[in-house]
């Protein structure tokens, strides 16, 4: 029996997919909705925007590292998100003045706000791999950044000029400890859930 | 601790003999930081794979992302304004911005959906992959970040509605303000970057290059100022800017960047 998904999963497939008029459709039904939500909470419309961004952006990084099935709806869903992600990001500039109660229309959503929260997570990790990633060696990037698509230590040799595939592949290693050691390290590592 | 990672990676991939997993298996279930070691190595495999295989596609959606906020910020400012200007005419104070308003909000969605349509006309283009100037500087522009502004005086009121309209991505509403700011605080660099950015956003391109061209030794102007040259395909003089901010530590990362672009 095929996994049940809420009608608003359309808008997921419709990130996954690049598909404009969906897209717009998500600006049209919740845009003014955050602009409103920041600007009543220390910030202005040129912060909802990289909000409204950030928070679609969270869920596209979502569906494409997972088979995943909005069960929920969408509205509920992107709320939770987008508030949390506002609520850090004022702790984090230590504006902490924020109204944190739940709009009335989705405070009973309750699996939405789980839903969202894992969504969030998800998307923490996934920016504090990418600020290690930033913070290797550049001939650490350059083979990581291919072996991580999927290239091969044979393919990469070439490309990058190493004698043989044993020193690419040691190369590859010693440079993926490094960014393990490095997210391991980081002061924000110790906050995130495991994966 | 050092783990040999050669041998997660393979564990991961399915490539352990018998013996091997079985041995690896045993120690996995009883060493717990073993168990978080490969569990974040495999969430930063699908993390980051992600991440480097859809490169373009983000920038595409983001691209998009960017006419769609325009758009609907655009909205909101003219509702904001409408709201106002309600209540102004309530209050007598009669001018010419309520007419010029309606005629804007009727526009506006005609022009942002012929800007969108020609943005993804350029972005989708099935007959190249190369990203041409113009789109690299379209996918390198941010506008600049105009401060508040406290002061109570006559300029500082115009200036303050220039802001409200420039982070509202009204931009040709917040050039007017600008402009007449402008008349009265001729050097102000902070306002010369925030105008230059509403001209690039408006297409105004040899404006907006001519705007930057008068705040001297600022990084700032000279990154825009890069980027508007870029916008209009004039690779070289965008080169000469980027080079020299190539050692500059706010810019310095992105001009390089995207000098190897070039």
């Amino acid at each position: 029996m095929p996994e049940y998904s809420h009608p608003d999963h359309k808008y997921i497939e419709a990130l996954r997919n690049n598909d404009s008029l969906l897209i717009e459709e998500i600006y049209q039904k919740w845009y003014k909705e955050v602009i409103q939500y920041v600007t009543k909470n220390n910030g202005s419309v040129q912060d909802a925007d990289d909000l409204f961004q950030e928070a679609l952006m969270a869920i596209v990084k979502k569906v494409r590292k997972e088979d995943f099935k909005l069960k929920v709806p969408f509205g509920g869903y992107f709320y939770f998100i987008y508030k949390n992600k506002w609520i850090d990001k004022l702790r984090k500039n230590k504006k902490i003045r924020v109204i944190n109660e739940d709009n009335e229309r989705y405070k009973h959503e309750v699996d939405s706000k789980v839903i969202a929260n894992d969504t969030n997570q998800s998307d923490e990790r996934y920016q504090l791999y990418l600020l290690c990633f930033e913070q290797l060696s550049e001939s650490c990037q350059k083979v990581l950044r291919l072996s991580l698509q999927g290239i091969s230590a044979k393919e990469i040799m070439p490309q990058l000029g190493f004698a043989t595939v044993n020193s690419t592949n040691q190369r590859i290693h010693r440079c993926r400890g490094n960014l393990q050691k490095l997210i391991k390290d980081h002061p924000a590592y110790k906050n995130l859930t495991n994966p | 601790m050092e783990y040999n990672y050669e041998q997660i990676e393979k564990y991961l991939k399915g490539e352990l003999s018998m013996v091997e997993l079985n041995n690896f298996e045993q120690e996995l279930a009883t060493n717990s930081t073993l168990k978080e070691e490969v569990a974040l190595y495999k969430d930063v495999d699908a993390s980051l794979n992600n991440h480097f295989r859809f490169e373009k596609e983000d920038k595409a959606l983001k691209a998009m992302f960017n006419e769609y906020g325009k758009k609907y910020a655009v909205e909101y400012a003219s509702d904001q304004n409408n709201t106002s200007i309600e209540q102004n005419i309530e209050h007598n104070d009669a001018n010419k911005v309520p007419k010029r308003t309606t005629i804007t909000r009727r526009l506006f969605p005609l022009a942002a959906l012929a800007a969108a349509a020609a943005l993804l006309l350029f972005l989708f283009n099935p007959f190249t992959n190369q990203v041409s100037p113009t789109q690299l500087a379209e996918q390198n522009f941010t506008p600049y970040t105009l401060e508040t502004f406290m002061g109570g005086g006559q300029s500082d009121e115009i200036l303050k509605k220039g802001k409200k309209y420039y982070n509202g991505k009204a931009y040709d509403l917040a050039l007017e303000n600008f402009n007449q700011y402008l008349g009265i605080n001729a050097n102000d660099s902070e306002v010369l970057l925030a105008k230059g950015c509403a001209e690039f956003k408006l297409h105004q391109t040899n404006n907006a290059i001519q705007t930057f061209q008068k705040i001297k030794g600022q990084a700032s102007a000279k990154w825009y100022l890069a980027l508007a040259y870029l916008k209009n395909n004039d690779v070289e003089n965008a080169k000469a800017q980027l080079q020299s901010l190539t050692s500059n530590a706010q810019y310095g990362k992105n001009a390089k960047a995207l000098l190897k672009e070039l």
